[in-house]
């Protein structure tokens, strides 16, 4: 029995809100509390109702406030102080993003005589959330696509024509917030004044100012294909269409600028995860493209593959791909350069979150990117490759929709 | 066809829903047709909207008018060979049925007579005719008053055949534009069958007869006609889809240059919005 049992004083809970001050009761009998370890202590359910009693002052809680969770199949109540420990002693910092707790309207000591143990545990934490042997509450599980980022990167390098350059930077920023309504079923993607900025030799820009895309769990397949040949079947084709679209993005590079007026898209996604974090999908549509420099319209279709995952429960891995391809058409004839010129982009990043400040996560980036284009006027067609390495900082980053509650 | 809806099992093993029933009077019908023009390969693409409607007579009880109309028919032979474009403005098939048709004759006392025939009208207004090579052809209108000896009280089955009043203008070939004339010297035939579910179709149509130009006494025979037939095979999202033969013929008829030819042709139609 690892368990030492002290005796505390446990009175019958008091009337009135939980989270306000009670009048202590008289004790009317004492029961006895089982005291764990700090490493086997269990922790309320968050699910579950949580009383709050005010109990005689002991010495390891001389408030006497406890958060009392009983479980009648297993005749057990789990008893938490409702302050933060510190050395063993509660100190004046209340709890935090505890459940409300209500007032307990029976006998304790009914519960003591009908056969109930009582063991000291941890208080209760919400999903995504580990509160610590002192009650303190840490956040262990980030949603990466609901954040408003920053963050730079040694971003080296090379195109055939230009050789390698090491010393270059890039820093990044965006809002990414994701919303799921229709019971989780929808998820909208928007992204608001996201991209980077490339320092050296050739300083660079790709950034936009919004971009919205969607994914949908449908209760019923969009397509189906009903044959007649003998009996009527019916066949559910599982393509989900969905669309992507983007608006006013600026790239700078080689010292001309491009503006992607706007952009349109319809997108299939070929796989996506339960709660649509994660897919993989194509997508292909027509944008209008403004050139600073000539002050001259394009039409520009364009096509993408692209994949994001997120590899884990909590959200600290992620993956991310894609293949994109576009083309200027009715472009005006320019001196130097091909007309009806095309870009290609191929880019692959993976994210991991390394810890966090005041529950804000600070993830190390690395991706990796080659470009092809023509467009350029006076420079040869050609490759240009890339690689970053850098750090990233993301404020707000709550739990995940989907996060359960936390086993670190 | 609520027979057939009660008897139909709209339902698969999984409890989806589908449609079983289609009517092929109703829908935007898109078509696309590969085969032969005379002795050489020829496409056809063809477009048009077909409503159809029923409804009892306001002034003759037990009477009951079955109305199918096909609007802003296009088809377009896009080859460069034999390009051509013909669009017609509205068709439209009108046929008043009846238990026990009768004629009266005004004796004393009035004497009813047996008349075993429904009476319908056919229109057909504004149809052009384009060919790269061989000028154009309008036709103003065309009307004829056709007889059914089938009667049958549903919009799926006509069989008509009646005399025919058309108006004809031909140019386009560096001679003059002439007009030509039907007056009720030609005979129309017009033929439905389709069955309950919508799966299977036949339709046919030709008119025939002679044409006269003002100051020519003598008139010109001219004829065409068409036969299609369809089988829906599969449906997406409820929007069937069918292998369609169809054969056309023309004698003397055809474009500014009143040229003959024939088609037979296979290719796939498919039918938005007609599903019941």
């Amino acid at each position: 029995m690892p368990s030492l049992l002290l005796w505390v004083a446990l009175a019958l809970a008091a009337e009135g809100e939980p989270e306000v001050s009670v009048e202590p009761v008289k004790p009317q009998q004492v029961v006895a509390v089982e005291v764990q370890p700090s490493s086997q202590r269990r922790q309320l359910s968050y699910d579950a109702e949580v009383w709050c009693v005010q109990l005689p002052a002991t010495a390891p809680v001389p408030s006497g406030r406890f958060r009392v969770q009983c479980d009648d199949a297993k005749k057990e109540c789990l008893v938490a102080a409702q302050r933060v420990l510190i050395d063993g002693v509660e100190g004046e910092e209340e709890l935090q993003r505890t459940r409300p707790c209500t007032a307990f309207a029976g006998s304790l000591l009914e519960k003591a005589t009908e056969g109930f143990r009582f063991v000291e545990a941890v208080a209760e934490a919400p999903d995504g959330w580990h509160r610590d042997e002192r009650g303190r509450i840490i956040q262990v599980n980030f949603d990466l696509h609901r954040r408003v980022y920053f963050g730079g990167a040694w971003a080296p390098q090379y195109s055939p024509s230009a050789g390698f350059e090491l010393g270059r930077g890039r820093t990044d920023f965006g809002i990414e917030v994701d919303v799921a309504n229709n019971q989780g079923r929808e998820l909208h993607r928007m992204r608001f004044l996201e991209g980077s900025v490339w320092l050296g030799r050739d300083p660079r820009v790709d950034a936009s100012l919004i971009h919205y895309s969607w994914s949908a769990l449908r209760v019923s397949s969009m397509f189906w294909l009903t044959t007649f040949v003998g009996t009527p079947r019916r066949f559910d084709l599982d393509i989900n269409i969905t669309g992507w679209f983007e608006a006013m993005r600026w790239e700078l590079v080689q010292q001309r600028s491009f503006l992607t007026l706007g952009a349109a898209a319809v997108a299939v996604d070929l796989w996506h995860s339960k709660n649509l974090d994660s897919f993989v999908r194509l997508r292909a549509g027509p944008a209008a493209e403004f050139d600073v420099q000539t002050e001259d319209f394009s039409f520009k279709p364009f096509a993408a593959a692209e994949a994001d995952f997120t590899l884990d429960r909590d959200g600290f891995h992620h993956l991310t791909a894609s293949v994109s391809a576009e083309k200027l058409l009715f472009d005006r004839p320019q001196a130097g350069r091909r007309t009806n010129p095309a870009r290609l982009r191929i880019q692959a990043g993976y994210e991991v979150i390394v810890l966090a400040i005041n529950d804000y996560p600070l993830s190390l980036v690395f991706d990796a990117r080659a470009a092809w284009r023509d467009d350029l006027v006076n420079v040869k067609p050609g490759w240009d490759f890339s690689a970053h390495a850098g750090l990233r900082f993301s404020l707000w980053a709550p739990a995940r929709r989907d996060a359960g509650q936390a086993n670190p | 066809v609520a027979a057939v809806l009660a008897s139909a099992d709209p339902c698969d093993p999984q409890g989806r829903d589908f449609a079983v029933c289609f009517d092929a009077g109703r829908g935007v019908e898109l078509s696309g047709y590969g085969g032969l023009l005379g002795p050489s390969a020829s496409s056809t693409l063809s477009a048009s909207v077909r409503l159809r409607g029923v409804r009892n007579s306001r002034s003759k009880q037990g009477a009951v008018w079955f109305n199918d109309h096909r609007l802003a028919h296009f088809e377009l032979r896009p080859d460069d060979k034999d390009r051509a474009l013909t669009v017609t403005a509205y068709e439209g098939l009108l046929r008043r049925h009846v238990e026990e048709g009768y004629l009266l004759l005004p004796f004393n006392p009035p004497k009813k007579l047996p008349f075993p025939l429904d009476l319908g009208i056919a229109f057909s207004v504004a149809r052009w005719e384009r060919a790269v090579a061989n000028g154009w052809a309008f036709e103003t209108a065309r009307v004829t008053l056709f007889f059914d000896a089938v009667r049958a009280p549903t919009a799926r089955f006509h069989l008509g055949l009646g005399p025919s009043l058309a108006h004809t203008m031909r140019g386009g070939l560096g001679a003059p534009l002439t007009h030509e004339l039907m007056p009720l010297t030609g005979l129309q035939a017009l033929a439905t069958l389709e069955s309950e579910e919508g799966r299977w179709l036949l339709r046919a149509q030709g008119v025939a007869g002679w044409t006269f130009e003002p100051g020519r006494s003598d008139g010109t025979f001219r004829a065409r006609g068409e036969v299609v037939g369809e089988r829906v095979v599969f449906a997406i999202n409820d929007q069937p889809v069918a292998v369609t033969l169809r054969a056309t013929a023309a004698f003397r008829d055809v474009g500014g240059g009143a040229l003959s030819e024939w088609t037979v042709q296979a290719g796939l139609t498919l039918r938005l919005f007609s599903a019941q």
